[in-house]
């Protein structure tokens, strides 16, 4: 019994050191309410569920580059349009594995942002802003323009292989599930890759460009290489969520979703999220792109106020919590304490 | 003798349809011109990227078809009434939005703008009766100012275009007098310039930004009112508007006033000249906006503040 104890204890205290470790938790937490979601009467929110860990994971690259580095982007959704549309086209015109796909896309997307970061050398704040909005709007005209994109339309890919013999289809209902536990796997190691990143040198020297790119110049950290490498890891990882969308929903997505629109709702969910913070971003798709799809739009009384509800939402967080949301729950715990506090001082009073 | 006449003719072709081009441009450019100033007028003030611009012109535009067509009043009329509810509008984004958020850093400003484009959004789409009726979910399409036509060195122009040309030009020629010429304009660049110390120095910055604000929602309820008859409204009518608007404002130099208007207008003359000779080479026109957008960003990598901007002064 007491050796049970200890051991419960130092596991404890392992669990409570490694972030990894709460990623991993989250991820379990996730499935299980996936699997609880899925079993129920409206089974169809798992599709709502999913959007929200892909939009988390994209948005934790967007934060890499925001709140590490202090860099705009506003063409996300454009990669993950341009990762969807070239893999319809390896996949299902080359026929080449899914897997082999997804690196091919991320690579182009990589590749993109490192003419981003080219533009990023030069350009400062919202110069460099609308820069990215122009490749990223160049980029969709170019999906728009020619025949082997389909011209933008939607398309949905027939039948994915996507390692060994994984089969599985959105259209059949049981299989979501495993669709859904593969995206929460895919997120759970792409946010301990981030938090690795964050953790080394690289992420470290990020953080000093962010602060100020004069003092981290003077401490021989190179800002041309850095800033180049903060674009390519951003862009990579919104292609990754790119090839999470088509990895669950098994469509390109028709070329209008991926445009500033979707570009800056991403961007909400690393502002309202809190930047340089990780389960923020989880909580800040929760909140943007979960709750008006899960519960306002079930309100007999509020149904087609969603996006008016969203709109309030963002302006009252931001309004009021100006570090993102996970700041509310420091504040929890502040009041949890003063109340704590008072009430101890009144027993104390009493007893005297 | 006939070969030189053949050629005559043929340049004479050539310059009256790239004239035709000219015009048919200019009537989108002045739209982008207006958007774009009022971008850059809420930029300089309050150092918001503004997204909502082209929102709260949609959102003014459909109260103006509402007054002509359900109302049945002049366009004229409308035109003032929708003027000032996008006046009071900005007033209102100011003093509700962008007042209490005046600490929040840059880009929670540009998400407070996506919160504003979400709450107008979501009234417009609404299904309540009365908004309903105002906001309808088919595309309504007002009547344009003039529907008359005239012919100017063998290109077909619009009166339309000509008025929405001349209003633009008549504006901007207002808004650039004021700024550089009164005290108004004193103000209003000492608030652009450094908020804080103008602050200091007893400019009401507040009421600056303000008006700023009233006044952008008013070039976008124009610029909304101005692109309605075309396309018809629905709640995206200026979205491919408010992009270019972008596009314009950092080809042309946030810092300078005058430099997005001009680089609306280029934009604009670029893009359908090129749909013009892709079109006629049998090609699609969608290239001629890559070709340009690629093309402007080659010239913003050597000169990244914009044709006409200065680069900020930093100090360490």
């Amino acid at each position: 019994m007491e050796k049970a104890k200890i051991i419960l204890t130092k596991m404890y205290e392992v669990f409570k050191r490694s972030p990894q470790l709460h990623f991993v938790f989250v991820g379990i937490v996730l499935i299980i309410i996936g699997r609880i979601v899925v079993s129920g009467s409206s089974h169809t929110n798992i599709n709502i569920l999913a959007e929200v860990v892909i939009y988390a994971v994209v948005a934790l690259g967007l934060n890499l580059l925001l709140g590490f580095s202090g860099l705009v982007s506003l063409s996300t959704a454009a990669f993950m349009g341009i990762t969807t549309n070239s893999m319809y086209v390896f996949m299902v015109d080359y026929e080449i594995s899914f897997l082999m796909a997804a690196l091919m896309a991320m690579i182009i997307c990589g590749l993109l942002g490192l003419i981003v970061g080219l533009l990023s050398l030069k350009m400062e704040g919202i110069y460099l802003g609308i820069a990215t909005l122009f490749i990223g709007h160049i980029t969709i005209r170019v999906i728009e323009a020619f025949d082997i994109f389909a011209r933008g339309n939607l398309r949905r890919f027939p039948q994915i292989t996507y390692f060994f013999d994984f089969q599985r289809s959105i259209l059949i209902r049981d299989q979501r599930i495993d669709l859904y536990t593969l995206v929460v796997i895919a997120m759970v190691l792409m946010f301990i890759v981030i938090y690795n990143i964050f953790k080394s040198p690289t992420g470290r020297s990020l953080m000093a460009i962010s602060r100020s790119q004069h003092a981290a110049l003077a401490m021989g950290i190179s800002v041309r290489k850095y800033r180049l490498l903060a674009f390519v890891i951003a862009t990579t990882v919104a292609s990754f969520g790119g090839v999470l969308h088509v990895a669950y929903f098994q469509t390109t997505g028709a070329s209008g979703k991926w445009g500033l629109g979707l570009s800056l709702i991403i961007l909400s969910v690393v502002v309202i999220g809190g930047m340089k913070s990780f389960h923020g971003m989880l909580l800040g798709s929760f909140i943007i792109i979960g709750i008006p799809a899960l519960y306002l739009r079930d309100i007999p009384f509020l149904s087609g106020f969603d996006d008016i509800l969203t709109g309030l939402l963002i302006v009252l967080v931001i309004l009021f919590y100006p570090y993102g949301a996970m700041q509310i729950g420091y504040d929890l715990k502040k009041l949890y304490y003063k109340a704590k506090a008072k009430y101890k001082a009144r027993v104390v009073k009493r007893d005297e | 003798m006939h070969g030189v006449h053949q050629l005559f003719n043929g340049v004479k072709k050539i310059m009256s349809n790239v004239i035709q081009v000219l015009f048919n441009s200019l009537r989108l450019g002045s739209i982008v011109a207006l958007a774009t100033l009022g971008i850059v007028l809420i930029f300089r003030t309050s150092r918001a990227t503004n997204f909502a611009q082209g929102t709260i012109g949609t959102f003014n535009a459909f109260i103006a078809a509402y007054f002509s067509i359900r109302v049945g009043l002049s366009v004229w009329t409308s035109m003032l009434i929708a003027l000032v509810t996008a006046f009071i509008m900005g007033v209102v984004i100011d003093k509700l939005f962008i007042r209490p958020a005046a600490k929040a850093n840059p880009v929670s400003k540009q998400i407070l703008t996506l919160g504003i484009i979400l709450i107008l959004v979501g009234i417009m789409n609404s299904s309540i009766g009365f908004l309903n009726t105002v906001f309808p979910s088919v595309t309504v399409r007002p009547q344009p100012f003039f529907t008359t036509e005239m012919q100017i060195l063998g290109a077909r122009v619009g009166h339309n275009t000509l008025f929405i040309f001349g209003l633009t030009i008549f504006l901007m020629a207002v808004i650039f007098f004021v700024i550089q010429k009164t005290r108004w304009g004193l103000a209003t660049r000492a608030t652009a310039s450094n908020e804080p110390i103008a602050r200091l120095m007893g400019v009401p910055t507040k009421t600056i930004t303000m008006f700023s604000w009233a006044i952008a929602a008013m070039l976008a309820a124009i610029a909304g009112i101005s692109l309605a008859p075309g396309p018809g409204i629905d709640v995206n009518l200026l979205l491919g508007v408010q992009i270019s608007a972008f596009f314009a404002a950092v080809f042309g130099g946030f810092s300078t006033f005058f430099g997005p208007v001009v680089a609306a207008y280029l934009l604009g003359f670029a893009i359908s000249l090129g749909a013009f000779v892709f079109s006629t080479m049998g090609g699609s026109a969608v290239f001629a906006e890559i070709l340009v957008y690629t093309l402007v960003l080659v010239i913003l990598y050597f000169k990244p503040f914009g044709l006409f901007g200065k680069p900020p002064v930093r100090k360490v």
